[in-house]
């Protein structure tokens, strides 16, 4: 911020002095356009890239669902009726509510332990750097790296079920909770768990990086308590931190796909699986319908994550009152 | 210095055990032939099979031509680095304006380039196919870099903005009045200066190209196959604890396994990885 | 204003006039340099062929020139995708072709073709050059006219196959799902769709043998049976046989041999009901539900066979099920089952068995190359090796080969662990017709999965009439 102060004052710095008059306000004038354009040519190719790459399938999506659909001889634009269909159908109340489901959950536990995570080890530690290697291996691998990890431990036959039949827990495959491929999705969030702890837990660390752990230390020796100290002193520190990262676990957690269609319920189900199950309908003159689905999905993200932001400003504000 | 407490203790072993053990039975699972309920270890190795089976299991059918792993291995890195050139070099100069400018608007173009991250990306992937399919670049190399390039270039521009933002603009000034070209300024001074944070950025993007999943499913119409595709397509159909998952699983972890080495030298610093990726918006989200 | 209009509308003419003598350069341009003028186009070869008057010889020139063949089929199984290499390229490349294997859902190879289609890629000029496929699938590229033509017999390899319309016993070679294959497609292998238990687990005489014994099973050991979901086929399938054997007029499949137009809703639900009713009373007996009569609980119905399978090996249901009777041989030597599990012979009343073939869409950019491989494919030693090494029943006609071929088929047949094949032809039964596919996956996402309470006619009434819409 206080760089590009600078630049904007050094721009207007050598401007001549006014007694020129024309002159200073043609090279004034000439600056700014070069400016501009320095801005604009410099915004261009990603803004453009993402233009045609992001909004337009957006766009696309959005005419499908309306009824155009030229390449599945669809041409009804523009009509709700594939809206209405989606809408008035059980399955997508019902997916509806499993996708928050799916998606709040982990996100409150993994913000949880990665805050907890991250706060621990602020601390001087033996073997931080290599504690933190492994906390971060999951963040850089793929979901379904994750998947297959969870599969193999916690399927009814898993390794959990296996040693815990081994010490005598349990005697058989059907008394070990069902934890994949059922409604209650403990297989999915398991998954989501394993990369989004460490993710809250990276991006934590590196706010409490900034801040330091003087104001703590300080709070501490002044005779806060430790719960004290955490809440009033690190907490609003870090809140930022944990808004962004809870955000971003949230959003993907609400369009992940491939996690629930592995490990999910074949039914009920999340919105991306039904959607692409629409997608996939053999009568392609319904295909509009995934469509709609789409971009249903893609409103209720909007929405969920606007009112999100805007609970946190107001905390934020209501904080700042007092 | 605050210590901690040995029940903090206690959580941060646990936790360390919880997201580093999961990897050891994928380990001893690669190896194995027979490991069927209620075995704790497996009963026969690929060692002792070797030969008899009716077709190469295990580590033998992935390295054999017969898995598709090279060529999807292929794929993936020429994905990869395709895709990590194209969104660096897009997002450099958008970087660059971000850090260096104040402009009306500038808070609109900073949110455009964060939405994609938090857009569904099935919802962009759907659309992306039919656009795709109209131009004849679905299911091709173009068409699936092109994809990528979505998930990617919000994150190539943020940490190279973070890097331009620590970068005092007066190099550039001073090549500039000492008579360097506009061109010669950018690739000789500032070129070599952002080179650290252009190198993270290319890396980053490389990880995710190399992570993205269902943009690549979707696009490639299981024409192309990459690590993550081939992966889905095994756990799709196989055991928990089959053989060849396993060592799927193992080699698919290989470019982050990677990527945490070089990041890790290449800053010297553990905690990079997130104030380089997301953690700089935490001043004042924009959103 | 009238001389101006017809002014400028002779200016139109002219420049239509103009463009179209353009496009004609173009055209001309485009194909001598696309191919050298001796090589006839991809859909005079077709029509030429397809009429007759291409002897093998020009078709194995013309492959060679061609060059390679685009072969999709589904990669779900390590032992095929084996084979393929090992023995299907081999047989393939001796004839100058490149054989480029891809791995892909049949479903989405259909898209993919009729993609092509969509946009106006004709003979020639489309992405798939063969498919293994069946059923349904098939269907839905005969019906839209996307199928190269009636190439079976043309083929020199045909003589080991039935295909003689009149003869019954062709019907297996001439049908795919009630479909008249109308020679567009090429028997590939025979499949049979068979349950497996875990002798360890579950003696063999204790093993039920009709779906009623099989409910009664159930409450006895509740939680430890579960099947595929549909429209996974193998879940299809499992339905398919249910619906046989609770047929209410205990005529098993003949009624569903018949289009469903033909059958009419009101009537395919009487038919369908009891077997319906049966899958939701089972609910809670099945994995993951309540064991609760009263309560279904949420019962885990897999999506794929691989998931079915895991599950029966990892010790949580007692049943696999699949096509293919050679499958527990190969499965145990290749360490997924263990080599205690066996076939067993259910449901009495009719184990599903069906072709799957081979066929060439209309706008393979190779076809003279898909019809050779698809003849190096249909030899007797391609069969001998397929049923040797993995396990797939041949689809050529055993009894049309030399006696010394027939002996090498009977002594290369793998195991069939638990029964015999005496056991499994005695309980044949045909697939049903493949537009009921739809319906009954249909019927049963609402029925069964979701529970619908909508009156099981009304459910049956709008899957058939988007079915046969």
């Amino acid at each position: 911020m206080r760089r590009s102060d600078n630049v904007g004052t050094r721009a207007a710095a050598p401007i001549p002095t006014d007694h020129g008059g024309r002159v200073g306000l043609d090279i004034v004038r000439r600056r700014v356009v070069r400016r501009r354009l320095a801005i604009l040519l410099g915004l261009a190719p990603a803004i453009g890239v993402l233009l045609v790459l992001f909004v337009g399938p957006l766009i696309v999506a959005l005419v499908q669902s309306l009824g155009y659909a030229p390449i599945y001889r669809v041409r009804a634009f523009p009509t709700f009726e594939y809206y209405a269909t989606v809408l008035v159908s059980p399955r997508f109340r019902t997916a509806v509510v499993y996708t928050m489901y799916y998606a709040v959950v982990p996100t409150i536990i993994s913000t949880a332990l990665g805050v907890a995570l991250a706060v621990a080890l602020n601390r001087r530690i033996r073997h931080a750097r290599v504690l933190s290697f492994f906390f971060r291996l999951p963040l850089v691998v793929p979901y379904l790296v994750g998947a297959a990890m969870v599969g193999a431990l916690f399927a009814g036959g898993g390794l959990v079920a296996r040693v815990l039949y081994a010490i005598g827990v349990i005697e058989s495959t059907g008394e070990f909770p069902r934890i994949l491929f059922s409604a209650g999705g403990w297989g999915v969030m398991l998954v989501y768990l394993f990369k989004q702890v460490p993710f809250t837990f990276i991006i934590v660390s590196a706010v409490l990086a900034g801040v330091g752990s003087e104001y703590e230390e300080v709070a501490r020796t002044l005779g806060a308590s430790k719960t004290k100290a955490f809440r009033y002193v690190v907490l609003p520190r870090i809140m930022p931190g944990v808004v962004t990262s809870s955000l971003l676990v949230f959003a993907f957690n609400f369009q992940s796909y491939e996690i629930p269609y592995l490990l999910g319920a074949t039914f009920p189900t999340t919105l991306p699986v039904e959607a692409l199950r629409r997608f996939n309908v053999p009568d392609v003159t319904r295909r509009p319908e995934a469509m709609a689905y789409i971009m249903l999905i893609t409103v209720l993200s909007g929405i969920v994550l606007f009112l999100y932001l805007r609970a946190y400003r107001r905390w934020e504000r209501s904080r700042g009152g007092v | 210095m605050v210590r901690l407490s040995p029940a903090g203790r206690v959580f941060v072993i646990a936790m360390f055990l919880v997201f580093s053990l999961p990897f050891l039975p994928l380990i001893l699972a690669s190896f194995a032939f027979r490991w069927h309920w209620p075995e704790l270890l497996p009963t026969q190795w690929l060692w002792d099979v070797r030969g008899t089976t009716p077709y190469p299991v295990g580590w033998d059918y992935l390295f054999s031509p017969i898995s598709g792993l090279g060529p999807a291995f292929g794929n993936t890195v020429v994905i990869g680095i395709a895709t990590a050139i194209l969104a660096v070099a897009v997002s450099l100069p958008a970087a660059r304006v971000l850090a260096r400018y104040r402009f009306r608007g500038k808070a609109v173009v900073e949110f455009f380039l964060l939405v994609p991250v938090i857009v569904p990306q099935i919802a962009v992937g759907m659309g992306m196919l039919l656009l795709f399919m109209r131009i004849g670049i679905a299911r091709t190399y173009t068409g699936i870099i092109l994809a990528h390039l979505v998930p990617t270039i919000p994150y190539a521009v943020r940490i190279m903005t973070a890097v331009f933002q620590n970068l005092d603009p007066q190099y550039e000034e001073q090549a500039r009045t000492l008579g360097a070209g506009r061109l010669t300024a950018f690739t000789r001074i500032i070129i070599p200066m952002v080179m650290p944070g252009l190198a993270t950025a290319f890396l980053f993007s490389f990880l995710i190209s190399s992570n993205v999943f269902l943009l690549t499913f979707l696009i490639s119409g299981g024409r192309l196959q990459t690590l993550p595709t081939m992966l889905f397509s095994h756990i799709e159909s196989g055991a928990a604890l089959d053989a060849t998952t396993a060592g799927l699983v193992l080699i698919v972890s290989v470019p982050g396994l990677v990527f945490l080495i070089i990041a890790d030298w290449l800053t010297g610093d553990h905690t990079a990885l997130g104030r380089t990726s997301m953690a700089p918006s935490t001043r004042k989200n924009s959103v | 204003m009238k001389r101006k209009t017809r002014r400028s509308s002779t200016i139109r003419v002219r420049l239509r006039a103009f463009s179209v003598s353009c496009l004609w350069v173009l055209l001309v341009v485009a194909c001598g340099e696309s191919q050298s003028t001796d090589v006839e186009s991809a859909a005079e070869f077709r029509d030429a062929f397809l009429a007759g008057e291409r002897s093998w010889e020009q078709v194995l020139e013309r492959a060679a020139q061609e060059g390679e063949v685009e072969f999709y089929h589904w990669g779900g199984s390590e032992a095929l995708n084996n084979w393929m290499e090992v023995s299907a390229r081999p047989e393939i490349e001796q004839n100058d072709i490149r054989l480029n294997l891809r791995r892909a859902d049949t479903r989405d190879v259909v898209d993919l073709v009729l993609a092509d289609m969509a946009t106006e890629r004709g003979p020639g000029d489309g992405t798939v050059d063969m498919v293994w496929i069946n059923g349904e699938n098939f269907r839905t590229l005969k019906d839209n006219n996307a199928l190269f033509g009636s190439f079976a017999d043309q083929l020199p390899n045909a003589r080991y196959y039935l295909l003689d319309a009149d003869d019954p016993a062709s019907s297996v070679n001439l049908f795919d799902f009630g479909t008249p294959t109308d020679l567009m497609e090429m028997p590939w292998a025979a499949f049979q769709y068979t349950f497996r238990i875990d002798t360890e687990r579950l003696v063999p005489e204790d093993a039920p043998r009709t779906f009623a014994e099989l409910e009664e099973w159930m409450q006895e050991n509740p939680g430890r049976f579960t099947y595929v979901a549909p429209p996974q086929y193998i879940g299809t399938t499992f339905v398919q046989t249910l619906i046989y054997e609770m047929n209410p007029d205990g005529t098993r499949y003949e009624p569903f041999l018949e289009d469903p137009e033909d059958i009419g809703a009101p009537e395919l639900a009487r038919l369908m009901r009891p077997a319906f009713e049966y899958l939701r009373r089972v609910e809670p007996y099945l994995l993951g539900g309540s064991g609760d009569p009263e309560r279904p609980g949420r019962p885990e119905y897999p999506a794929t066979a691989g998931a079915l399978q895991s599950r029966f090996v990892g010790g949580e249901v007692d049943f696999d099920m699949e096509f293919g009777i050679y499958d527990v041989d190969r499965e145990i030597r290749a360490g997924v089952y263990p080599e205690t599990v066996r076939n067993i012979i259910f449901p009495e009343a009719g184990m599903i068995t069906d072709k799957s073939f081979l066929a060439i869409p209309l706008n393979a950019p190779n076809p003279a190359a898909a019809l050779v491989a698809i003849n190096a494919l249909s030899a007797p030693e391609s069969h001998l090796s397929k049923l040797v090494e993995i396990g797939y029943a041949p689809g050529l006609d055993v009894p049309l080969l030399d006696p010394e071929d027939q002996r090498a088929f009977e002594a290369g047949a793998p195991d069939l662990h638990g029964v015999t094949a005496e056991e499994l032809s005695a309980h044949e039964a045909p697939n049903v017709n493949a537009r009921l596919v739809d319906i009954i996956d249909a019927v049963w996402m609402e029925y069964v999965a979701e529970r619908s309470s909508r009156t099981f006619g009304d459910i049956v009434a709008e899957a058939w009439d988007a079915a046969v819409r």
